[in-house]
């Protein structure tokens, strides 16, 4: 069974031009699934139609195989969850704990239960020393990921990501780009993460590429990547890793591309010592 | 004329259980005419740097020289709406400044709060639209019907039509798809090459410094820890290491190849020239 | 903003600190209408021990109680000044051509200093002793009975909350937006009527912008993670009352009991 199963989804925010044009696609249950695009493609608007934020005028969404619907909407939210952009405007409590309990409170979790809850989802995002803190002494990395630690407290299957990283700072990137390997990492999460960052694409499993409202491409990192001139017309640059590896390819030093610099460092050193 | 920073301190809310000492005794001259990133971790100072240099922070201790003016503590500056004029500050997102019906007045406000009549002001809203990549035609649209993006080169717009002498970004690029990054990069390198403007552009973005700018300066706890070349600057990938700081992928490749006992040109920051160089190693071992 | 006392809580781990929000704000609802009682000055004996040893208790200094009278100053001259201007009745204390000065006007108007300043070192006891949200959820719990009634008790507690939660950050928005424009020549200080309007529109327009696009996420967020106002919830924060809440509680009963007790004697 798939995570998601998106059939024929056509959107439109006003009737006129469509948004997403006819889309169809399938995400593995327990992948680290990336979804690219340039801004304008319909990356975010696909993201509110799966969480059943906006309504689609055509097609249908499946979530774990049930179909998404109004009646049913209230409880498939709680297999499905989204992290958003700004970390800011996400943070609803006053402070960490309260953050945290938004969304037990909603799913008439007992008082009682709650302690433990919150303490365990903030320790999975290390944010556990944190639980009285108000959100104005909390750097944006750490906002989001009480964002994740609020969205893990109701236990998802699945865990979207729309451009959560885009707003921080390197090091607010690189620690919310860990835990998101991290969540993922038993496989008993499907991750969905909407993302400019090449170098995080490179280390998903399954990239699905949107252009115009429409899915382009999809496929595995490596297969998405072959593809780099259609990509740089879309403005999607390649990590930089493969392209250094694909230039050393042309100049018949490397067989193919790779798509970490310790692969790349790697292979020429087997070459070096070789000769 | 080089901006010359001395012994600048500040501190917010002085004297209150919540002061803050921010800037601690900044030394700095920036060279006219090029390109200077400044970069540092979150609460370094950047912003309170910045915002010293077109008078929207008042000198507390120190001074500065720039555009020809000169700013120092307990001084009523009379001209501080000139100065700027002159020194052209973008904030971050800046997208969030419009507020007018139409982009040509949005951009014509400024040149108007400067002096200008409005049909002038007008005038050079529209001549600046191409400039920024937006068609002349958007002139009488709502800001508000535009892209992100778009916006955001409207609120730009909105500080070259002053055509100021120093221009300051404060993460210009933040939040662009990498093509539209680029493209605001390009714009503003091209006000530096063609009419030599000087360019201070705060960054996270290492590729965008190492690609675009010709000194960097690097903030730490209100100080000043680094002021080089940008060369110099990437020759010690350990430097960023240590303000946390991810070295730009081809800085980060050839140190890891160094270790593994290649012998690459500390002068190479180019991916092709990289690239020979690699082979050069690669093949000449057989 | 830094100088505002009134409204600002602060975290000094006091007796009054720990005591349930409810409690506080029922306090502060008897000793108001006991402040009401026109029991006459000595009326007022009782009131101020009472907030004289709730100061105290809160450890807060009567420095900082009235550091937030401040921003009442300006009010308390005015009337005073319509006071004498209006009032001529009692005895006459001053006389200069026609400007004089009756006795009724200064003591009326200091009978209304003087509520004024012991509601308002209430109130600054209230907010500086509790958490906003406690306050919040205080003020729920305490409305809940009207719910019966139609009175969405639960939905204002969140809609407080949030406004409460947003202060800061659109504080911080303003102080940017301010800062971005005054970088486009806005001088708020000089300049004509007509360009201090555009300056604060070009303030306000951005402001409210922004304020709706914050507003229009947030919902999402909210509603993302299953808030539903029409469905019941849990509450994380469980409200208790103690033995100080109790005593606390009877202090200000007996108060109000004893301006009664002076009201009544005095008819």
């Amino acid at each position: 069974m798939d995570a998601i199963e998106v059939n024929n989804l056509t959107f439109s925010y006003d009737s006129e031009t469509d948004v997403l044009k006819d889309i169809s696609l399938r995400i593995p249950k327990g992948s680290y699934t990336t979804i690219i695009g340039h801004n304008g493609s319909g990356k975010s608007t696909i993201a509110k139609v799966l969480i059943g934020l906006l309504e689609p005028q055509a097609g249908t969404v499946k979530i774990l195989g049930r179909e998404l619907n109004e009646e049913n909407l209230y409880d498939l939210r709680s297999h499905i969850g989204i992290v958003f952009q700004n970390p800011d405007n996400q943070f609803i409590g006053s402070t960490v704990a309260d953050d945290i309990a938004f969304g037990l409170e909603n799913r008439q979790v007992p008082q009682e239960d709650m302690q433990a809850i919150i303490e365990e989802s903030a320790a999975k995002v290390g944010m556990n020393d944190y639980l009285n803190a108000e959100p104005t002494n909390l750097s944006g990395g750490q906002k989001q990921r009480v964002a994740i630690a609020g969205i893990l407290a109701v236990k998802p299957d699945v865990i979207v990501f729309d451009e959560s990283t885009s707003m921080l700072d390197p090091q607010g990137k690189a620690s919310i780009n860990k835990q998101i390997r991290e969540l993922n990492k038993n496989k008993d999460r499907t991750i969905i993460s909407i993302t400019h960052d090449m170098d995080e694409v490179a280390q998903s499993e399954y990239v699905i590429v949107l252009e115009n409202g429409q899915v382009m491409m999809e496929g595995t990192p490596q297969e998405i990547f072959a593809h780099q001139d259609e990509l740089e017309k879309m403005g999607l640059a390649l990590p930089f890793a493969l392209k250094i590896s694909n230039r050393l390819k042309d100049m018949g030093v490397l067989d193919h591309g790779l798509l970490s610099l310790d692969e790349v460092v790697n292979s020429l050193c087997q070459l070096k010592s070789k000769n | 004329m080089s901006i010359e920073i001395k012994e600048l301190k500040y501190t917010y809310s002085p004297g209150s259980p919540f002061a803050h000492k921010a800037l601690d005794g900044i030394n700095l001259s920036i060279p006219e005419g090029q390109v200077t990133a400044i970069i540092g971790q979150t609460g370094s100072g950047k912003s309170t740097l910045v915002q010293h240099l077109n008078g929207l922070l008042k000198v507390q201790e120190g001074s500065i020289d720039i555009a020809g003016y000169h700013l120092e503590p307990q001084m009523k500056l009379k001209e501080i709406k000139q100065l700027r004029k002159k020194v052209g500050l973008v904030f971050q997102f800046p997208e969030y400044q419009l507020f007018e019906e139409t982009i040509g007045k949005d951009i014509a406000f400024g040149p108007i709060n400067f002096g200008d009549t409005p049909e002038m002001a007008m005038e050079k809203a529209k001549t600046i639209l191409p400039k920024v990549g937006l068609d002349e035609s958007l002139i009488e649209r709502s800001p508000f019907d535009l892209s992100g993006g778009q916006k955001r080169r409207v609120a730009i717009a909105g500080i070259l039509v002053q055509d100021p002498e120093i221009l300051v970004l404060d993460e210009p690029a933040a939040g662009l798809d990498p093509q539209g990054a680029e493209e605001m990069m390009n714009l503003f390198m091209s006000l530096n090459k063609e009419q030599g403007k000087t360019i201070i552009l705060v960054s996270h973005d290492m590729e965008h410094v190492l690609q675009y700018c010709d000194n960097v300066i690097v903030l730490e706890n209100g100080k000043v820890k680094t002021f080089c070349d940008t060369k110099t600057f990437f020759k010690h990938p350990e430097w960023m290491k240590e303000i946390g700081i991810n070295p730009p992928g081809i800085v980060t490749l050839k140190q890891k190849l160094m270790e593994n006992g290649f012998v690459i040109d500390p002068e190479i920051f180019d991916e092709e020239e990289l690239a020979v160089a690699i082979e050069s190693q690669v093949k000449s071992n057989g | 903003m830094g100088n505002i006392a009134l409204g600002r809580y602060m975290d000094l781990n006091s007796v009054v600190n720990k005591m349930d929000p409810r409690t506080k704000i029922m306090v502060l609802l008897i000793v108001m209408i006991a402040i009401f009682i026109p029991a006459g000055f000595w009326g007022y004996i009782p009131i101020a021990i009472f907030i004289l040893a709730a100061l105290k208790l809160s450890k807060l200094s009567i420095r900082f109680a009235l550091r937030s009278m401040k921003p009442m100053m300006f009010m308390m001259v005015f009337l005073l000044v319509i006071n004498v201007l209006v009032m001529k009745t009692g005895t006459l204390w001053f006389k200069w051509g026609w400007f004089s000065i009756y006795s009724d006007a200064v003591i009326q108007t200091l009978y209304i200093i003087l509520r004024l300043l012991l509601m308002i070192v209430m109130t600054t006891i209230l907010t500086a002793t509790t958490k906003p949200l406690d306050l919040t959820l205080g003020l729920e719990k305490l409305l809940k009975p009207f719910e019966a009634i139609g009175l969405p008790a639960h939905i204002i507690a969140m809609m407080i909350s949030i406004a409460l939660r947003f202060i800061p950050t659109l504080i911080e928005e303003t102080q940017r937006i301010m800062n971005a424009q005054a970088s486009r020549g806005v001088d708020l200080e000089n300049g004509t009527l007509k360009e201090k309007v555009m300056a604060v529109l070009a303030l306000i327009v951005p402001l409210f912008v922004s304020a709706f696009d914050r507003a229009d996420q947030l919902a999402n967020a909210m509603e993302a993670r299953g808030y539903d106002p029409s469905r019941p919830r849990t509450r994380y924060k469980m409200l208790k009352m103690h033995s100080a809440d109790y005593m606390a509680l009877c202090m200000a009963l007996i108060v109000l009991l004893s301006d009664i007790g002076l009201w009544m004697a005095g008819i």
